[in-house]
């Protein structure tokens, strides 16, 4: 089986992952944060261990790094925590929708357009101010081609007009620098078992200054308990009830993964990812948004073959990729593609050009 | 004299054991037990034979905001600080 799908989850996961969940099952048992018990402060201090991994890769404080159950739980908790009915915002035409579903059920909201140029998607920006525009959500990278955004830009542009940025990483981080100061953004969420090789169950909600939240989520923090609203303090107040200990830890032994060899493994994917797009340029494929900088993530179309066809077979020769809409219909009705979708292939740490080739070769006799 | 560094969330104490830890300062943590309510405590970090203004200011380079210290004399007279 050769797994080429790792933009949905990466596959197979370092050894190091689960090793750390296994010791974290054995050894740090005990609730952290809910006792003086001496194990449960161990298990406190080897969470805390997380957030400060977690705050160097993407520069930010420990406590201002919170665990989520992924980058949907952050992503609700980021918007639904700044915006209301009364407000406005403005997210690309590129959002997944872990961004669009939720915006869409919470405030009124405008879709602006990433253009060839970054002064030309500012410059629509600014047409697109109202009054109670509250903030402007992007994507750091598209989920169903890889393209790079310039979120940097957004970003500045949001805080020259008072407005709150959120960054989704989500594709992004474990694959181009995420570093939130120098992106400029209040916020970035992201999921913990894609790029950053943690387990599923997983997600970081990142804050870069000190926006308050509402809070999506009450309950049991372990701490200011005789109060019956939640802390003002992050990462508590937005970390009710349990958390997910295993999957934190095994998230920690990723980041370490992606930390010590994300440079080497980057240019990998990336040196395959050209040439799997060339390849497809050459057999006359349609390969989307081939003309920006990308990540290892690549969608095309065949003129004649829907992408449902291609992906089943790739199935039958034991390659897995994903076709369909990818959870991003808005990017697919800027593609043009939104009724039958594209066929994605993401490449991943333990690819190797065979599964490159053993791909092409199915396509190519397609 | 013993202190005991109260802090809100046990976030806020490690992350300041770790750092006065990292300084050579030897540190333990726990439930905070003294002049605070019992189910509204904290954390505290318990430090001995610390000068109470070299402790503030090693607090005050690790970054971490805390409630407040207490130290307590041998003869078990405590005090906030």
């Amino acid at each position: 089986m050769i797994y080429l799908d790792n933009s949905a989850t990466t596959y197979p996961k370092p050894p190091c992952t689960a090793e750390a969940m296994n010791l974290a099952m054995k050894k740090f048992g005990a609730n952290p944060g809910r006792g003086g018990n001496p194990l449960s402060l161990k298990a406190a201090e080897e969470v805390y261990k997380v957030r400060e991994k977690a705050g160097k890769f993407f520069n930010a404080k420990p406590e201002n790094i919170i665990f989520t159950q992924n980058a949907t739980m952050a992503s609700n908790m980021a918007i639904k925590g700044i915006l209301d009915s009364n407000s406005h915002c403005l997210i690309s035409n590129y959002e997944h929708n872990a961004v669009w579903r939720p915006v869409h059920r919470t405030c009124s909201y405008s879709v602006f357009e990433i253009c060839d140029t970054q002064g030309e998607t500012l410059y629509r920006l600014s047409g697109m101010l109202r009054k109670n525009t509250k903030c402007i959500i992007c994507t750091a990278v598209s989920n169903v081609t890889g393209r790079i955004m310039p979120v940097k830009a957004i970003c500045s542009f949001a805080r020259d007009n008072g407005l709150i940025s959120i960054v989704d990483a989500s594709q992004a981080a474990g694959y181009i620098p995420c570093d939130v100061k120098d992106l400029g953004c209040d916020i970035l969420f992201t999921s913990g078992h894609k790029g950053l090789y943690g387990p599923f169950g997983t997600g970081l909600l990142v804050l870069n200054t000190d926006v308050q939240l509402k809070t999506l989520i009450e309950g049991g923090t372990g701490t200011t308990s005789n109060e019956a609203h939640q802390p003002p303090f992050p990462p508590e107040r937005y970390e009710a009830g349990t958390l997910n200990v295993c999957g934190i830890i095994g998230l920690g032994a990723g980041i370490d993964f992606v930390s010590k060899y994300g440079e080497r493994i980057n240019e990998k994917e990336y040196e395959l990812t050209a040439d799997l797009r060339a390849s497809l340029v050459e057999y006359g494929v349609t390969v989307y948004d081939k003309e920006f900088n990308f990540t290892p993530v690549t969608s095309f179309n065949l003129s004649d073959v829907s992408p449902a066809e291609v992906d089943e077979r790739l199935s039958t020769a034991g390659i897995c990729v994903r076709s369909g809409l990818h959870c991003a219909s808005l990017a697919h009705r800027t593609l043009g593609t939104h009724e039958r979708g594209t066929v994605r292939v993401s490449i991943g740490a333990f690819n190797t050009r065979r599964d490159v080739y053993a791909l092409l070769k199915v396509v190519k006799n397609i | 004299m013993t202190f005991y560094v109260v802090f809100d969330s046990v976030t806020y104490a490690t992350k300041a054991k770790r750092s006065l830890e990292a300084m050579g300062i030897a540190v333990s943590a726990g439930k905070a037990r003294l002049n605070t309510p019992a189910c509204s405590r904290g954390y505290t970090l318990e430090i001995r034979d610390r000068d109470i203004n070299s402790l503030k200011l090693n607090l005050a380079k690790s970054g971490v905001e805390y409630r407040k210290i207490i130290s307590e004399s041998r003869n078990g007279y405590s005090k906030e600080e």
